[in-house]
């Protein structure tokens, strides 16, 4: 009999157990749920989704030896999930983004006034929306929350290179939203000093 | 460089991914050409703004809630369902322990394991079946002992339905309380084709835990 108690005593609690692994991480979840959704409520309910997914793989998730990576990338999985189950494109193109710039400028600003403004914060949060989706996850882990290429890699599963490329992009269409950089100015510049 | 230069390389420029001589020459454009320069400081001052943007605060017991609600739905989901497939490290050390030194083949198991319930909380009872093949129209009924009660069934000592099975380990999760002091029988009958496999544990209201329990195995005729 003792021996069946010591065999089953260590199951004890699996909620327990779940609580007790994921409680460590669940702040940096939902960081990055909000970083993901742009709203508190969407972020909450993002991660309240995947740990009520989470919780029949808590044995898997013992034996994970990185877990803050891999509870980084199911929630990426996730939101990209969810994404398409909304039927919401994943691609947000661009339609107003001199309506960002004039919301927060005033006429007279220039492009050094804006990111030298105290509305810098409010502005580049509403450009970043104006990005692709793709882009602005890229733009969010990377420069935001300071995660290095290859741990994008590992969360994300895009190749380094086509992260590279891809958060270029993204870095160019964000200095354009917020007149930076005019739209084709590289274009323009090359060619008047080509000319 | 040249402006060319300082477009195609100001991502590497500002995360300092240039090598020295590169990073030489792409400062000694910029200092030189007041627009590159300029797009110079304005991306670093970008960037800088980037990571002033804060994430606001979860709303008041986030924390709790979410846990809260794994508990409830889990609880719920598990309740007399079966998941088949159950082969994890854990289910897969059981099942080898019980059939080794607890499985008694072709019928009743005679001497009941004692396995402790708590007093007024709901734990999980979990019952392994592990079949042969798939099973499907098996007659599955629960007789509990008067002192203890399924969660959501307060009245009911007997539960009887069809299920199958699946071939591999089933487990059928029972949400158990002990609502009064002492020990009593659960019997689990299994009957599928005219053969009956039953199984007896002894309930007794001490401490909580989650069990996990093999009944028999199933044998195609």
């Amino acid at each position: 009999m003792a021996k069946i108690t010591d065999i089953l005593l260590f199951r004890k609690d699996a909620h327990q157990q779940f609580e007790a692994l994921i409680r460590p991480h669940l702040k940096k979840l939902y960081h990055l749920a909000y970083r993901f959704t742009g709203q508190r409520d969407d972020a909450e309910d993002l991660v309240q989704e995947l740990l009520l997914k989470l919780f029949p793989r808590l044995e898997e998730m013992q034996a994970i030896e990185n877990l803050s990576s891999w509870l980084s990338r199911v929630l990426y999985r996730q939101f990209i999930d969810h994404v398409r189950r909304q039927k919401r494109s994943p691609i947000h193109y661009i339609e107003d983004e001199q309506a960002v710039y004039e919301t927060h400028m005033s006429e007279d600003a220039g492009p050094a006034d804006v990111v030298n403004s105290e509305l810098t914060q409010g502005l580049l949060n509403d450009a970043l929306y104006k990005l692709k989706e793709e882009q602005r996850v890229l733009i969010l882990l990377h420069d935001v929350e300071g995660y290095s290429l290859p741990e994008i890699n590992q969360m994300l599963d895009i190749p380094l290179g086509t992260i590279k490329s891809r958060l270029s992009r993204a870095r160019n269409k964000l200095r354009e939203i917020v007149h930076i950089m005019e739209p084709n100015a590289r274009d323009e510049r090359v060619n008047s000093e080509n000319g | 460089m040249n402006c060319t230069d300082i477009n195609t390389h100001i991502d590497e420029y500002l995360d300092g991914q240039l090598s020295a001589e590169d990073t030489l020459a792409f400062e000694e454009h910029t200092g030189n050409c007041d627009s590159c320069r300029k797009i110079v400081d304005d991306s670093k001052a970008m960037l800088s703004g980037l990571k002033s943007i804060e994430v606001p605060e979860p709303s008041i017991n986030f924390e709790s809630r979410v846990f809260s609600e794994v508990r409830r739905q889990h609880s719920e989901n598990h309740r007399f369902k079966f998941a088949a497939g159950f082969s994890t490290a854990v289910a897969a050390s059981l099942a080898i322990w019980f059939t080794s030194t607890f499985f008694i083949p072709g019928g009743v198991v005679d001497e009941p394991q004692v396995i402790a319930v708590a007093m007024n909380e709901v734990q999980t009872v979990r019952l392994m079946f592990d079949s042969e093949t798939d099973f499907k129209q098996v007659s599955l009924s629960i007789d509990l002992p008067d002192n203890m009660q399924l969660d959501g069934y307060p009245e009911r000592r007997v539960l009887a339905w069809e299920t199958s099975l699946k071939k591999g380990q089933n487990i059928l999760a029972l949400p158990l309380m002990a609502i009064e002091q002492g020990q009593g029988e659960l019997v689990a009958r299994l009957n599928y084709g005219g053969k009956e496999k039953i199984l007896r544990v002894v309930l007794s209201s001490t401490n909580d835990g989650v069990f996990q329990y093999q009944i028999d195995e199933i044998k195609s005729a």
